[in-house]
């Protein structure tokens, strides 16, 4: 039927269009989402607050990182190393010495999907492609502990003290409690599809999950359903980041179909503001010295963005890599964002630091 | 759910693309990147071309570039989608048949859109006499021009399109109507804004008890 | 629960039937104007539906347009004379048919006519299979060409020969696009009414200008 239909050979229907004209659009119309599809860079930034170094202090390569905008593969530890993890392997570098440790940890067909520092800087998290999790002591490179519990990959992690969220394809968040045997502590029903974004408030009260089924969920720490259900987003939640300077603020990022950083109070669920970036957003870190918030971009600019709060003026626009800005961290000291992204680099910059702080000397 | 709605599991990792993409390009793409069937269909391809003694070389540099496009559905640093550009631009350059073909303009100008600064590429074209009849030229030169605040270039170079009569010269007149009412509405809210006597955007960088105002650079 | 609201309970009446699919074209209309940048992001509003967030026209000229539309359908789908919706995107200047999204409806006539007894569906499965269509509306930013010039909009009915043409209608031929490419869309149904979704867009590279 629906082929004789498209060929117009469908007798028994009469097609009828509606006479009046739609209202056109305004004059001169420009179709909102061209920036998606250029890499052209828009108007230089012209407002400038204070002095932000354009060029990264350092850029190390990262062969095979892998491509892919669900994955959380950076973090940055309290004693100053940054963990990559570049397809099978992730490797540890001392920001402050230089060292790299290499730690292969997948084999076969598997891949690490996520890692995250926890607080101690000892150890580090890692989840992999077939869905099993991994606590690993960094100072003796060696995996401590394996969890089970997700039946896809385990995309996302959050430590909160001795508990350790993980967030899977399977659309599932698990608690565990990595001192005990029966490690899981809890089942967050309530995403439907990938959770991509997962982060703990700074107090530990509040876990954010963001997910390809374009949903934010924030749950209180005692409960398994969510406190609040967030729809506003039009595309994948994966970049969260809760404000340092104020309690239950919390800046999200869309993905393609969105484009914008929003804000939530997580107390009432309430929606504060929302700006158009015109690009994917894939990472967000606020400045802990200054209030800003930096985002790092996919589709199609690839930049890194530094936005007053709350005006959300852009205060300076990060360029050079060539492709897809995946993952933000910050150092220690709160004054260095590293940057991985689809080009195969990390890159330092020195964007935070105002001139207050001095950074930490870094090699 | 159809393997067809199996491309929304990996929605965000695929580059939109001018063109589009055709239904048989949607999968699920994720844990597709490390496949060694891609490397192989990438080195045929270029044994394809560095075989080729036919009449049209642009042919099969179209089928790679598309080929690369759909097989990597991120773009990404893997795809070499940007050496493929500028590899396949400047070895045929050098043969000057395409000058005119816009086929060849295409792959141009899908080059300049994947810089942060194309404005070498549109001069080169220019002073090279590539696509210079083309309508397609001047849009994606005006308009990447408008990004970046040149209004009185952009204007330029739309007029330059219209004498020249480039093809579709319709189109062009249209762009370049378009872009002259966002202008006349540009003008106006300047015109508005100074009126009131505000400036675009109150500056009021953020102040900080106690913080520094002055004695170190900032 | 007593017998009867027991027996009642997910009953599809055919008034039912028709609100939630002319309620469900009003929301998906708007989200494929707004998702197609066809009409700047000003002229819509977020809004509350089927779960989710959508963007809803707030213009006032376009709210109209699409009212007395789906008026029109709500009639159409009462008689179960509606046969498919069609939104078709063309280009202003080049005259060309850019998009065209396709919603195909079939009615269960028994239940129309009277002469079959109401179906049962829970309200939350069909809310669940909306939700599911207007997602990926939103999302087919993933494959479609952009829409590099300014368009404008129609909308085509395929009613059943039988019915009388409304004043405000006229026949039309189906507008399709040259050299078509097609994406499925997923359905829903309230067991009356079956709609499925597809999207058509230009395929031929050759023709972008």
């Amino acid at each position: 039927k629906q082929l004789a239909a498209n060929l117009g050979q469908d007798g028994s229907a009469r097609i009828l269009a509606f006479k009046q004209k739609a209202p056109a659009p305004a004059e001169g119309f420009e179709n909102p989402m061209a920036s998606l599809y250029t890499a052209n860079n828009g108007p230089k930034v012209k407002k400038t607050f204070r002095a932000v170094p354009q060029q990264p202090d350092r850029i190390l390569d990262a062969p095979d990182l892998v491509d892919d905008y669900y994955l959380n593969l950076l973090d940055w530890g309290s004693t100053n190393s940054v963990a990559v993890a570049l397809n099978q392997a992730f490797y540890l570098w001392n920001a402050s010495s230089g060292d790299i440790q290499e730690l292969l940890s997948a084999q076969g067909d598997d891949y690490i999907t996520s890692l995250s520092w926890a607080a101690d800087g000892k150890h580090v998290a890692v989840g992999f492609s077939n869905s099993l999790t991994q606590i690993w002591d960094a100072e003796r490179c060696k995996p401590i502990r394996n969890l089970n519990g997700h039946a896809a990959r385990v995309s996302s992690l959050s430590w909160n003290q001795h508990t350790l969220s993980t967030g899977g394809r399977d659309s599932l968040i698990l608690n565990h409690d990595v001192r005990v045997r029966e490690h899981i502590t809890a089942t967050l029903r309530g995403h439907e599809q990938e959770v991509c974004g997962l982060k703990w408030s700074p107090n530990g009260t509040q876990l954010a999950s963001g997910g390809n089924d374009n949903l934010l969920m924030i749950w209180d720490a005692a409960n398994d359903r969510p406190t609040h259900r967030i729809t506003a987003h039009q595309a994948a939640v994966k970049a969260l980041a809760w404000c340092p300077f104020q309690s239950n603020l919390l800046a999200t990022g869309g993905g393609t179909a969105d484009r914008t950083i929003k804000f939530h109070n997580t107390h009432t669920g309430a929606l504060l503001n929302s700006i158009d970036t015109g690009s994917q957003v894939c990472s967000l870190q606020w400045n802990r010295h200054e209030r800003e918030l930096l985002s790092s971009h996919g589709f199609s600019q690839n930049q890194l963005c530094l936005w007053k709060y709350p005006s959300m003026a852009k205060v300076a626009e990060l360029t050079g890599h060539t492709s897809r800005v995946l993952h933000l961290a910050q150092s220690p000291d709160g004054t260095t964002v590293v940057s991985a992204a689809a080009d195969e680099t990390l890159r330092f910059w020195r964007v935070f630091q105002s001139a207050e702080t001095p950074a930490k000397a870094a090699k | 759910m159809t393997a067809e709605a199996d491309w929304e599991a990996s929605k965000e990792n695929y580059q939109p693309l001018k063109q589009g993409r055709k239904a048989s390009g949607l999968r699920d793409v994720t844990g597709e990147l490390r496949a060694k069937e891609v490397e192989e269909r990438r080195r045929a391809f270029w044994e394809e071309l560095a075989g080729y003694t036919g009449p049209d070389p642009l042919e099969v540099w179209l089928r790679f570039i598309k080929w690369t496009q759909e097989a990597f559905a991120a773009g990404g640093h893997k795809a070499e989608l940007l050496p493929l550009l500028e590899r396949c631009t400047r070895e045929l350059q050098a043969d000057g048949r395409y000058a005119a073909d816009i086929r060849y303009l295409r792959v141009w100008i899908q080059y300049a859109d994947c810089l942060p600064d194309p404005g070498d590429v549109f001069a080169f074209l220019k002073e090279n006499d590539i696509g210079q009849e083309h309508a397609l030229y001047y849009i994606a030169y005006a308009t990447y021009l408008e990004a970046r605040g040149g209004y009185a270039k952009a204007d330029a170079v739309y007029q330059q399109g219209i004498n020249r009569l480039a093809a579709p010269v319709e189109r062009l007149r249209a762009k370049f109507a378009e872009f002259q009412q966002r202008m006349a509405r540009r003008i106006q809210r300047k015109a508005a804004e100074q009126a009131a006597g505000e400036a675009a955007e109150p500056e009021h960088p953020e102040r900080r008890s106690l913080g520094l105002l002055g004695g170190r650079a900032a | 629960m007593s017998a009867t609201a027991q027996a009642t309970k997910n009953q599809i009446t055919l008034k039912g039937s028709v609100a939630t699919v002319t309620e469900f074209f009003q929301h998906a209309l708007s989200s494929i104007l707004y998702q197609r940048g066809i009409y700047g992001p000003e002229s819509f509003e977020p809004k509350k539906a089927y779960g989710l967030t959508v963007m809803a026209v707030k213009d006032d000229k376009l709210t109209a347009y699409l009212q007395a539309v789906l008026q029109q359908f709500s009639k159409w789908l009462e008689g179960g004379a509606l046969q498919k919706v069609v939104l078709v995107v063309t280009g202003v200047a080049s005259k060309e048919v850019m998009e065209r999204w396709t919603f195909d409806i079939q009615t269960d006539k028994a239940v129309v006519s009277g002469s079959a007894p109401l179906p049962k569906k829970s309200e939350s499965q069909i809310t669940s299979e909306i939700q599911a269509i207007i997602r990926q509306i939103t999302a087919s930013v993933t494959f479609l060409p952009l829409l590099q010039d300014t368009c404008t909009i129609d909308l085509l009915a395929y009613t059943d020969k039988e019915n009388e043409v409304p004043l405000d209608w006229e026949e039309s031929d189906p507008r399709y696009i040259k050299n078509a490419a097609d994406v499925k869309l997923r359905a829903f149904s309230t067991k009356v009414h079956n709609v499925e979704a597809l999207v058509s867009y230009k395929a031929d590279e050759d023709d972008m200008m």
